[in-house]
């Protein structure tokens, strides 16, 4: 057993000397040796399978979030405008304007930062059937 | 070997594609005869999206080689704690598929002798048990030296030497009725 380790480690590296050495003097190993050699060559000619399917499409992991990160700040940023609104000193709405033109401006007038959407939709509702009923 | 290294870092195509090419049926043989026929191209094409995905973290301290097949292995181990092992005689039949296999010009007597122990060869390396067949599959398909073989496996150079010890008997045994002397 121990001598069939020393071959198998053997064979295993660059043939040295002092293996060709011991080899010479132990037939048993010598016939190990032989035969290792001989499966292992079988086994080289048998083992020739191909891999078919080609390359994976794979994408750069690392670079993935930069596009969609960007998509998020841009969606962020449009988002904050409509309710942040023109500003002040955006012109009031004329006597002539249409209807649909007021919902609008009603829409994208400023309203306090710490007013929830839902909130604030309601207020322009209310807002909106109130110049209705008063043109 | 660095500069494949370094390509696949810089996310080259060019370099991915060498590293299929060189690798991907020797990959693809290794996981064939740990883990079965049927997963076998899924397999290899995981090993090399891992690659993909885990190249950046790659250090060189080791050989190359062995961190890629140590990613193979452990998809393999991964794979046969999920299923229970194919059976194996049918796939090495349906693997003996001649595009397959490299082109040689034997002899027909010649070549169907080989044939006959090539194929018996296979099929006893695959009836081989898991912790010998992943030595031998390692030590041959991958070449890995012992002391690798023993550190990715986490077990002693010794026990990596018996492994491959009995493999090479078991083999060998089969090969007798073939007439290997």
């Amino acid at each position: 057993m121990e001598c069939n380790r020393f071959v198998e480690e053997k064979i295993g590296q660059t043939e040295s000397a002092d293996f060709r050495e011991h080899l010479a003097g132990c037939s048993g190993c010598a016939r190990d040796v032989e035969e290792l050699r001989e499966v292992r060559t079988l086994y080289k000619a048998a083992s020739t399978e191909k891999y078919l399917r080609g390359i994976p499409r794979v994408r750069r992991s690392r670079a993935s979030w930069i596009p969609m990160a960007a998509a998020a700040a841009v969606l962020i940023g449009v988002f904050a405008l409509i309710l942040a609104g023109p500003g002040t000193n955006s012109p009031k709405p004329t006597e002539t304007e249409s209807k649909s033109a007021i919902f609008v401006r009603i829409h994208l007038e400023p309203w306090p930062s710490d007013v929830r959407v839902t909130t604030a939709l309601d207020d322009c509702w209310q807002r909106l059937e109130q110049l209705e009923k008063n043109p | 070997m660095d500069e494949l290294i370094r390509g696949l870092q810089a996310g080259r195509p060019e370099a991915f594609e060498r590293l299929v090419r060189e690798y991907g049926d020797r990959i693809y043989r290794f996981v064939k005869r740990l883990a079965g026929e049927r997963p076998a191209e899924d397999l290899t094409q995981e090993v090399f999206i891992r690659v993909h995905r885990s190249i950046e973290a790659y250090r060189p301290e080791g050989r190359f080689e062995s961190w890629l097949f140590t990613i193979a292995n452990n998809l393999c181990i991964d794979h046969s704690r999920r299923r229970k092992p194919e059976a194996s005689l049918s796939d090495v039949d349906e693997d003996l598929a001649p595009e397959r296999f490299a082109s040689g010009t034997p002899e027909p007597i010649d070549r169907l002798e080989e044939e006959e122990r090539r194929r018996a060869l296979l099929k006893a390396v695959e009836r081989l048990p898991f912790d010998q067949r992943q030595v031998f599959l390692l030590r041959e398909e991958a070449g890995l030296s012992f002391r690798e073989i023993a550190e990715m496996t986490g077990c002693p150079l010794n026990t990596a030497l018996g492994r491959m010890h009995y493999a090479m008997e078991a083999l060998r045994k089969s090969l007798k009725a073939y007439g290997m002397q």
